[in-house]
């Protein structure tokens, strides 16, 4: 008991000595090319310090750094879960996708990322801020419909009204998508350097076609399956790699997002 | 008889003028090897000069048998005019090799013109003779052939130790890329007529670089066999691989020459005859060791002993104006295969694909010479730039071990160059990304970034309080504008309700055929419901006002007349007492059509 109390002192003493945060010496190592000691911190940091943006998006430079492709994938990922408007996040890791040696097809449609790029225009609370002023404005449109004497301005408000109801609606939704990123739990990434894409959840026979992915390569769990007689694997995930892919993968070969 | 004498002292002159004067040489030429107990000669040759003879010298475990003999040989040549002139005496001297060993020739002077010459010295090798053949249990061994001597030659008859080609290395183990010789010789005791190669040894895993030779042949003695041996090629070569490797034997045609003893009868003659065979070289092999590792860094395969430098020319660097930066590496190994440094010139400073210049020559054992590499660059930005040092590594086989050297990085400041002002092309900045962004700095505190406002609860009361907010002002709004229509409600059913209760009374008089009473209910019928309506006081309720407002309530002109007329009617009955029930009846219709009439005019406004 005494040892563990003289041991949280020490801890408080060393860190109010150093005045600095976990994640500020994380930054000081990361400055100092200590990369991995970088990557040990901001792990730290996350788990006692809270998870923001910003400390997902260093660990991922300090993975990147530490040639873990798959780890700073998977962090750039979360910082941008936290904040799909972080700038800084999407450029590397659209970066560091250039690196990676897997470039499944596009075949997400227009729409869709559209839609995408309109949700990182700015933060999650913002997107709630403007859902809720939109709303403000729909309902000041019903009541200038509600309320005016002149036809003209009746006239304003009913089309107003309308046109403020599909905003709102769609600013509702993206308010709705860009907070509730966050508790995704359908993606993964690769982490080992090769792991095969099989055709059913076992491992491959010798005739059978299988498609190696590499580290880094991003996928979506549409399903998972518990095999404990297998040796190799105690779970499957069925995986998509895009709209038109469906395979399955060794559950401990990926890491969720 | 005169005149040809002229001219033939004349011809004198020009000859004796035109000959060039050689100057006098004294030399040694050198002496083959020569087998024990063989005759051979020593000749020291003067040229150009006239001397007398010298005396013997004395060589080690020879005995002198005649000498000197002296023989003179000159020439004249004329090319184009030019006479020159040479000529040569040889001073021989015939000796008998009696002890193998190897000796040394001493240099010797002569007089010649009051001038003292002194050769050069020599040594060469008195070779043993030829070992029998161990024959073994005492017995006479097979009488083996001597080169030169064709009498101990069997006819139709060679043992592959008579003539063969044999292929040697200078070193029988050497580190990947270290220089070492390849020399193929050919063996013989017979006379070659020809030699052709039809497969040539081949050097694979090395790099190799010709040798130049001599075609001599020189006596060897080899296994205890004296053979006439003659180099066909020398290699120097550099191996590129660790291991075992190994050279295979290549295919010779040989025609040689057999001496066959004729019987002419009388006396005996040899009579040479062609023969021909084919022969192989031996397969060598040579250990190649790999270089120690861990190799340091910036190593690039040089093996050898060398000095490296730098220049940069000129000091003064301006932009746009090409200077030249020199990487110049001297010294002896695989000079020939370095590879070209990468300098890590800076940016702002243009390359052009560098020249390289290798000047290498293979002497002794190993090649030597410079190896050149010639960058020309041309500074774009003025400013101060570094071109850092690119320190050579190289290792050294003697010593065994990596040698760095290190060169000078310059520190140059870039001036502006005369043709700078013109811009030829305007250039986009490069803007693509070469690595990923820095990280943000942290905030001194760090909190949990993981609730979102869109799901708290209080975020939503928001909305609902907005709602609420309208639907609350909604209610309010109907409510006072249901209030602010009961107030006129209210005085338009007044007037609705006072015109009845009036119409009410006038027709309960009408009934009672009290005609005084049912005028006087009518016109106040009339006159309250207009001054209600109207909102017209009763002491204003003259024709003048009625018929204007009214009029300004757009009331059709005929009702406002009818109505006015009526008024008119009941005011003349009350003096004109005798009225037929008919008539009161009328009138009383038409007063109830007027109100009516009124009533939906100003609704219809309304």
């Amino acid at each position: 008991m005494k040892t563990i109390i003289t041991y949280i002192a020490l801890m408080l003493i060393a860190f109010s000595a150093n005045g600095a945060t976990l994640a500020q010496q994380a930054d000081s190592a990361y400055s100092h090319e200590r990369y991995s000691d970088a990557v040990a911190l901001y792990t730290q940091s996350l788990s006692r310090e809270g998870r923001t943006a910003t400390t997902y998006y260093n660990l991922a430079n300090a993975y990147y750094r530490a040639n873990d492709l798959g780890h700073a994938v998977i962090n750039y990922e979360r910082a941008l879960r936290i904040d799909p408007s972080n700038e800084d996040a999407r450029v590397n890791l659209e970066f560091v996708n250039e690196r990676i040696q897997d470039k499944p097809e596009d075949d997400t449609s227009y729409l869709t990322l559209l839609h995408r790029s309109i949700v990182r225009f700015t933060s999650p609370d913002s997107w709630a801020c403007l859902a809720i002023i939109a709303f403000m404005l729909l309902l000041g449109a019903v009541a200038l419909y509600i309320f005016a004497g002149n036809v003209t301005l009746r006239k304003v408000g009913f089309f107003g009204g309308i046109a403020m109801l599909v905003i709102t609606v769609y600013v509702a939704v993206v308010a709705y998508d860009s907070a509730s990123a966050i508790s995704r739990t359908d993606e993964a990434v690769v982490i080992v350097p090769t792991t095969m894409l099989n055709s059913v959840p076992r491992a491959a026979k010798a005739n059978e076609k299988v498609v190696p992915i590499h580290e880094g390569t991003k996928i979506i769990i549409v399903d998972s399956i518990a095999t404990p007689d297998d040796p190799e694997s105690p779970m499957w995930y069925d995986v998509k790699i895009n709209n038109s892919t469906r395979a399955w993968v060794r559950a401990t070969d990926v890491e969720k997002i | 008889m005169l005149r040809l004498r002229y001219i033939l002292a004349l011809v004198t002159a020009v000859i004796a003028v035109g000959i060039a004067h050689a100057e006098a040489t004294f030399k040694l030429i050198q002496p083959q090897n020569v087998v024990q107990g063989r005759r051979f000669q020593i000749t020291y040759r003067l040229s150009n000069g006239e001397a007398n003879p010298p005396s013997a010298p004395t060589l080690e475990g020879c005995t002198l048998r005649y000498g000197p003999s002296v023989s003179t040989m000159s020439s004249t040549q004329i090319i184009n005019g030019q006479v020159s002139q040479s000529s040569s005496v040889d001073f021989t001297f015939i000796y008998t090799a009696d002890t193998p060993g190897t000796v040394k020739v001493p240099a010797l002077s002569v007089n010649c013109g009051g001038k003292k010459l002194t050769s050069g010295t020599a040594s060469f090798q008195i070779l043993p003779a030829d070992k029998a053949s161990a024959g073994g249990h005492g017995q006479p061994a097979a009488p083996s052939v001597q080169a030169d001597d064709y009498t101990t030659q069997t006819p139709g008859k060679i043992s592959p130790n008579d003539l063969f080609v044999r292929v040697s290395f200078s070193k029988s183990h050497v580190y990947e890329q270290e220089a070492v010789i390849a020399t193929i010789k050919v063996y013989t005791k017979y006379d070659i007529s020809s030699f052709l190669v039809t497969t040539q040894p081949a050097f694979e895993g090395f790099l190799s670089e010709e040798l130049p030779v001599s075609f001599e042949t020189q006596l060897e003695n080899y296994n205890g066999q004296n053979y006439h041996t003659a180099v066909l090629k020398r290699c120097l070569l550099f191996p590129q691989k660790s291991g075992t490797l190994t050279v295979n034997s290549g295919k010779y045609d040989v025609t040689y020459v057999q001496y066959e003893t004729v019987n002419m009868g009388f006396f005996r003659t040899a009579k040479p005859i062609e023969r021909k065979m084919t022969t192989s070289s031996n397969a060598v092999t040579l250990r190649v060791e790999p270089l120690p590792q861990p190799a340091p860094a910036g190593f690039n395969g040089a093996v050898g002993k060398f000095t490296v430098e730098t220049q940069l020319t000129p000091e003064q660097l301006r932009t746009n104006e090409a200077a030249t930066y020199s990487y110049i590496v001297k010294g002896s190994g695989n000079i020939k295969y370095l590879k070209e440094p990468n300098i890590a010139f800076p940016s702002c400073i243009d390359k052009y694909t560098p020249k390289t210049d290798i000047n290498a020559n293979c002497t002794g054992s190993t090649a030597s010479g410079t190896y050149r590499v010639d960058y020309t660059i041309v500074p774009q930005e003025v400013g101060k730039f570094t071109i850092p040092a690119e320190p050579f590594v190289y290792f050294n086989p003697e010593t065994r071990q990596y040698v760095t050297l290190q060169t000078d990085a310059y520190n140059i400041n870039v001036a502006k160059g005369a043709n700078t002002s013109v811009v030829t092309e305007q250039k986009a900045i490069d803007t693509s990304m070469t690595d990923i962004r820095h990280i943000k700095p942290s905030p001194d505190s760090v909190g949990d970034d993981t609730s979102r406002i869109f799901f708290a609860a209080w975020y939503w009361l928001l909305w609902a309080l907005a709602t609420i907010a309208l639907i609350v002002a909604v209610i309010a709004y109907r409510r006072h504008v249901k209030f602010n229509a009961d107030v006129q409600g209210k005085r338009l059913a007044r007037a609705n309700r006072e015109a009845t209760k009036r119409l009410k009374a006038a027709h309960r008089h009408m009934a009672a055929h009290d005609n005084d009473k049912f005028y006087e209910a009518l016109a106040a019928a009339i006159k309250g419901y207009i001054g209600d309506k109207l909102s017209i006081a009763p002491s204003q309720l003259i024709r003048d006002n009625i018929t204007s407002e009214l009029t300004r309530r757009n009331v059709d002109q005929a009702t406002i007349e009818q109505a006015i007329a009526i008024l008119d009617e009941c005011e003349m009955a009350r003096f004109t007492p005798a009225h037929s029930d008919q008539q009161v009846a009328d009138i009383y219709g038409k007063a109830v059509a007027t109100i009516k009439n009124i009533e939906d005019s100003i609704k219809r406004k309304g």
